[in-house]
């Protein structure tokens, strides 16, 4: 496991009245994808906030590159990206020169742009004005930029809620292969299908607590109380059985005549898992 | 605090490429020598030096071009692309990418300066006063500093407003005030006294003295006003800028 880059220990905020995260502690390592997983409101950008300084806690600590969030400063944001919701455009800037203007912020050369464009397919549109990319070109115009000057670490608030399958695929690829190059991803998701595959660990917020962290693997097979198999059999009829002595008899059966097409164990997947553990669905 | 002439200069060239890419901004400077010169056109040429006249004409024309340049275009010129970034959340990205208050506001005044000036020079002309009636070094530390003034009020409004709708509404009412002053000072000799303590009027006293070929005298009052008024924007300024924060939604 790599450097630890992110560190959380029980940081909690209050907004009022209302506690939008409680004592909440995790820690992201170098080349690691840390999934924030949980509904509308239950905390995630208010700790993105706070993790990029943007936003004071109520209490606990945080370090990111082991600097405490309170004293982030220039020289934090220069190795850090941050992609979230309100990651706004040059909207009358071409897609180069949105590029071109933190690029020379940030001293990184020019050639990366082109390199980078090219990699989310926004090259042919370099010199489109950023008003008339569609919402997908926008989120990944804002993803290179984000990625512009290598960060070591990168926050990632819903990167591609409500975009085509293509485009997710696309911005999947790159963070995983991000992740290989060894920056730490911090990404706030309510798409368990995307956490699961591209997390390494992920934690499950509700209300503003974390109430399960683990691997995605672990946390399945954790909640995977009643062990069932779905089996395909070459007749295609399809059988759902219980782990037990009786059907793993007749599983055996189905194999020594050559009945069975498909076996796979039917798990729960992290949708299922959040609402067993919060009664609550992820929406 | 240390500030990066390199982020600077980047933030400069981002403004001057969002300026050209929205010429509707340079509108202000450019509609002030205009209107000067149609106005000129227009205006019965009055003397201020003979007797009976109640102003001269070129006299009024440099002050009102003045005060349209500095006042409308300063400050709706720094007002507008703060308002303008906050609503579209560009502000944000730019702080969190290692940019700091001080050099996003010195990047982006130094080409407003530079335009707020160069229109001032060109307003002589324009306005009919000669180039060598003029005491230019006086001219130019009184204009230069009226237009920081302007910047200033301007980026006060940017910081403090939500939006654009928001920044535009502030501005309205002071933009109104202070283009009525060449006006208000002709027309009300009460009122005169008192518009003498704005950095308005004082430009308004440039522009009435060098048109009357009275000449222009530093004098303890013009200085005093401007420099209190240059302390008072920034002291109000950095209040609202700790306060409020670049960003602070």
């Amino acid at each position: 496991m790599g450097k630890k880059l992110i560190q959380v220990e029980r940081l909690s905020k209050k907004f009022k009245d209302q506690v939008a995260l409680k004592d909440i502690s995790f820690s992201v390592h170098a080349g690691e994808i840390f999934g924030f997983l949980g509904p509308s409101g239950s905390g995630k950008t208010t700790t993105i906030k706070i993790l990029t300084g943007q936003l004071a806690q109520s209490s606990g600590r945080a370090f990111v590159l082991n600097n405490a969030v309170e004293q982030i400063d220039e020289s934090i944001y220069e190795q850090i990206g941050i992609v979230t919701d309100n990651s706004g455009l040059y909207d009358r800037l071409t897609v180069y020169n949105n590029l071109v203007a933190f690029a020379k912020l940030l001293n990184v050369d020019k050639k990366r742009i082109d390199f980078l464009l090219k990699r989310v397919g926004l090259f042919e549109h370099k010199n489109k004005m950023a008003k008339n990319l569609s919402k997908g070109m926008k989120q990944r115009l804002i993803l290179s930029r984000a990625m512009l000057h290598q960060p070591k670490v990168l926050f990632l608030d819903e990167p591609t809620s409500g975009l085509d399958p293509v485009t997710t695929e696309a911005i999947h690829a790159l963070l995983l292969e991000l992740k290989e190059n060894g920056t730490a991803i911090f990404l706030t998701t309510h798409n368990m299908e995307e956490a699961t595959k591209l997390c390494d660990s992920v934690a499950l917020l509700n209300d503003g607590l974390i109430v399960e962290h683990d691997t995605p693997k672990a946390l399945t097979l954790k909640y995977n109380q009643d062990k069932r198999y779905q089996v395909l059999l070459k007749n295609e009829k399809e059988v759902n059985v219980a782990h037990s002595a009786e059907s793993i008899q007749q599983i055996n059966h189905w194999l020594l005549n050559d009945e069975l097409l498909t076996i796979h164990s039917c798990e729960p997947n992290l949708e299922q898992v959040f609402l067993e553990v919060t009664g609550r669905e992820l929406v | 605090m240390s500030l990066s002439l390199n982020k600077i200069n980047a933030v400069l060239q981002l403004r001057l490429k969002l300026m050209l890419s929205n010429l509707s901004l340079l509108f202000t400077p450019i509609f002030a020598i205009g209107f000067v010169i149609i106005m000129g056109s227009l205006l019965p040429n009055l003397d201020g030096g003979e007797a009976g006249a109640p102003f001269s004409t070129s006299g009024f024309l440099l002050s009102f071009g003045l005060i349209f340049n500095i006042a409308i275009g300063g400050i709706s010129m720094s007002s507008s692309p703060i308002a303008e970034e906050k609503e579209k959340h560009t502000l944000r990205v730019l702080m969190t990418s290692s940019v700091k208050g001080v050099e996003y506001f010195i990047g982006s005044m130094i080409p407003l300066l530079v335009i707020l000036v160069a229109t001032n020079i060109l307003l002589i002309p324009a306005s009919g006063v000669a180039f060598n009636d003029i005491p230019l070094p006086a001219y130019l530390v009184i204009t230069t500093l009226a237009s920081l003034i302007s910047i200033l009020i301007g980026y006060i409004i940017g910081t403090y407003a939500k939006n654009q709708a928001q920044a535009s509404l502030i501005s309205t009412p002071i933009l109104i005030t202070l283009t009525s002053i060449p006006v208000l000072k002709i027309f009300n000799e009460n009122l005169a006294e008192i518009l003498n303590y704005t950095y308005g009027g004082v430009i308004a006293n440039l522009s009435d003295a060098l048109a009357a070929d009275r000449g222009y005298q530093w004098n303890v009052t013009d200085v005093s006003v401007l420099a209190a008024w240059f302390i008072a924007t920034l002291g109000l300024f950095i209040y609202i800028y700790k306060k409020n924060g670049l960003d602070s939604d």
